[in-house]
């Protein structure tokens, strides 16, 4: 097999997964820290890819651009927290999945914002050019980068920052308080717990690092389609929870890198099926190591078997 | 702190209630199952919505007051049914209650580390203490779901001292308890009372518990209240009798 094919394979694989993995972290914040069952969390990494996308195609700077992606994304998930999150848990999740398919309508429709279904264009230039200064620099230190490199390299050390942040918060008594609004929120009023108060921040703050997945996104695939954000990227990154373990940082980390390798990599590789059957095959191979997991380890790689038999 | 007054009107379970808990005081809540004493504790601490009426904590209004506000104000309560914080430890359960916490904000925790770290040893320490009043600091550690039901019941009665309130609403605080620790708990209770002028409203079943240590007793039955006054006023209460204490059948 040809090196440079090799090495793009993995490249690929592994960018993707790293964006994966920073968009679950934010996912986990919600899921795990605070029991808040999202389903449509690839709404606000739209609002993220999107936001960065129009602000390039607008003559806006990576400095700005990014930041404001980022916090669009946080005021959304503020945006959508505020009407829903007085809901029941199941109630909530449903309206997540609906909120999740307005906005990406929405975008499909706006044409001629959004270029709609011939996608958005054109946001790839700035990031283009500092990959070939950074190349550029490498070169003149006399080391060849492929060019795929600084991406992937940015991406996953932003992943381990971003997943080092939540660790540091986990000690916190920020977190006990949303860890006691997931366990019981009767019990956390009780306690003086503002129990909407800390559900909004951990949305607003899980959708704020959505975003910043969403900002790699475009980074990563120069177009972007509504397509992209079907609720379908929400399921598969809850599988990559439940594969990680609940409430593990690294497993997530981990569960990206597998999960991505099953619906990505594959597409690299050859089957003697068509490429439609192979799509579909990759989603019921998610679908069977979930139940799989389900039955034989149900606290993922890295979850704690303990937590699992623990009544209310 | 004045005194709390409550009265309901037009909710079913709790019809038309009015009373109130002098500062300071051991009042008992008793009645016969079903007489509204948990709804009125959920009433008066924003768990349940009112259809009427009014209550006033040392001179708040707290009507229909969130019930993280009320617990913040100093009215804290405990549960019937244990709720407790299951897959977090039995100290975090209790630390979590502590008031005046910096690290509780998500920009203190993130950009203030020193303010709260130096806080969280002292909850630490406080919440040690507390566990070790009610007796179960051997189980600090361990996740809370591990606990009996009777411990559970003083896991709550930890975290409610833990908010440092004025007015403690203890919901049958020692069902499932041994009687020993029990009456321990008790003297630790009106320890309290002496030295920090700790008010207690409990609900309680057992009648020596209540008629040998309350000052005040309020009676309920069927959403109203029926009767209060000293132990003695109570006892010979006729309508109380009737209603709860045992009406003797009627002679033949």
């Amino acid at each position: 097999m040809d090196p440079l094919l090799a090495f793009g394979f993995w490249a690929f694989v592994l960018t993707f997964a790293g964006i994966y993995a920073i968009f679950v972290l934010g996912l986990q914040v919600e899921v795990g820290d605070t029991g808040l069952i999202n389903f449509g969390h690839v709404a606000f990494m739209a609002i993220g890819a999107y936001t960065l996308g129009l602000g390039l195609t607008n003559g806006w700077p990576m400095w700005l651009a990014i930041p404001a992606a980022i916090l669009a994304a946080a005021a959304a998930g503020l945006l959508l927290g505020i009407p829903t999150l007085r809901l029941r848990a199941d109630y909530f999740a449903i309206t997540t999945i609906a909120a999740g398919e307005i906005l990406r309508i929405t975008i499909q429709n706006e044409q001629g914002t959004t270029g709609g279904t011939q996608g958005l264009r054109g946001a790839s230039g700035p990031w283009r050019e500092f990959n070939n200064d950074v190349l550029d620099t490498f070169q003149g230190w006399g080391i060849d980068l492929d060019r795929r490199v600084p991406l992937l390299v940015i991406v996953w050390v932003t992943a381990l920052l971003v997943g080092l942040l939540l660790v540091y918060l986990g000690r916190t008594p920020w977190r006990r308080a949303l860890r006691a609004v997931r366990e019981n929120e009767e019990a956390a009023a009780a306690s003086g717990i503002p129990v909407l108060s800390y559900k909004l921040q951990s949305l607003a703050l899980g959708s704020a690092i959505a975003g910043l997945a969403g900002v790699f996104y475009i980074l990563f695939s120069t177009t972007l389609f509504p397509e992209n954000f079907e609720p379908i990227f929400t399921f598969v990154g809850f599988a990559i929870l439940i594969l990680g373990g609940i409430g593990s940082y690294f497993g997530v980390v981990l569960g990206s890198i597998v999960i991505s390798f099953i619906v990505s990599g594959t597409r690299f590789l050859d089957f003697p099926l068509d490429a439609d059957k192979v799509a579909a095959l990759r989603f019921v191979a998610i679908g069977l190591l979930i139940m799989g997991l389900m039955a034989f380890r149900p606290q993922g790689i890295f979850g704690k078997k303990e937590e699992l038999h623990l009544d209310a | 702190m004045r005194d709390l007054r409550v009265r309901f009107g037009g909710l079913q379970a709790v019809a038309g209630a009015t009373f109130d808990v002098r500062e300071g005081s051991l009042t008992a809540l008793i009645g016969p199952n079903g007489a509204g004493k948990t709804t009125a504790f959920n009433l008066l601490t924003g768990f349940i919505r009112a259809d009427g009426g009014a209550v006033t904590f040392d001179g708040h209004d707290i009507f229909r007051m969130r019930p993280d506000r009320i617990s913040r104000l100093g009215m804290v309560r405990t549960f019937q049914l244990t709720r407790v914080l299951s897959k977090m430890t039995v100290i975090d359960n209790v630390m979590l209650a502590a008031p005046d916490q910096p690290g509780i904000r998500l920009d203190n925790a993130l950009f203030r580390r020193r303010a709260w770290r130096a806080r969280e040893r002292e909850v630490h320490d406080e919440a040690m203490t507390l566990l070790a009043e009610v007796g179960i600091e051997t189980h600090a550690g361990a996740y809370a779901a591990t606990l009996s039901g009777g411990q559970r019941k003083l896991l709550e009665l930890a975290r409610a001292l833990m908010t440092h309130p004025r007015l403690v609403l203890l919901d049958e605080p020692m069902a499932g308890v041994n009687p020993t620790l029990g009456r321990r708990l008790l003297e630790y209770l009106q320890r309290l009372r002496a030295e920090r002028g700790l008010t207690i409203l409990f609900v309680e079943h057992d009648m020596d518990t209540v008629m040998g240590s309350s000052d005040d007793i309020i009676v309920m039955a069927e959403g109203a209240v029926i009767s209060r006054g000293t132990p003695d006023h109570v006892r010979s209460d006729p309508k109380v009798i009737d209603a709860y204490l045992g009406a003797e059948p009627a002679a033949a």
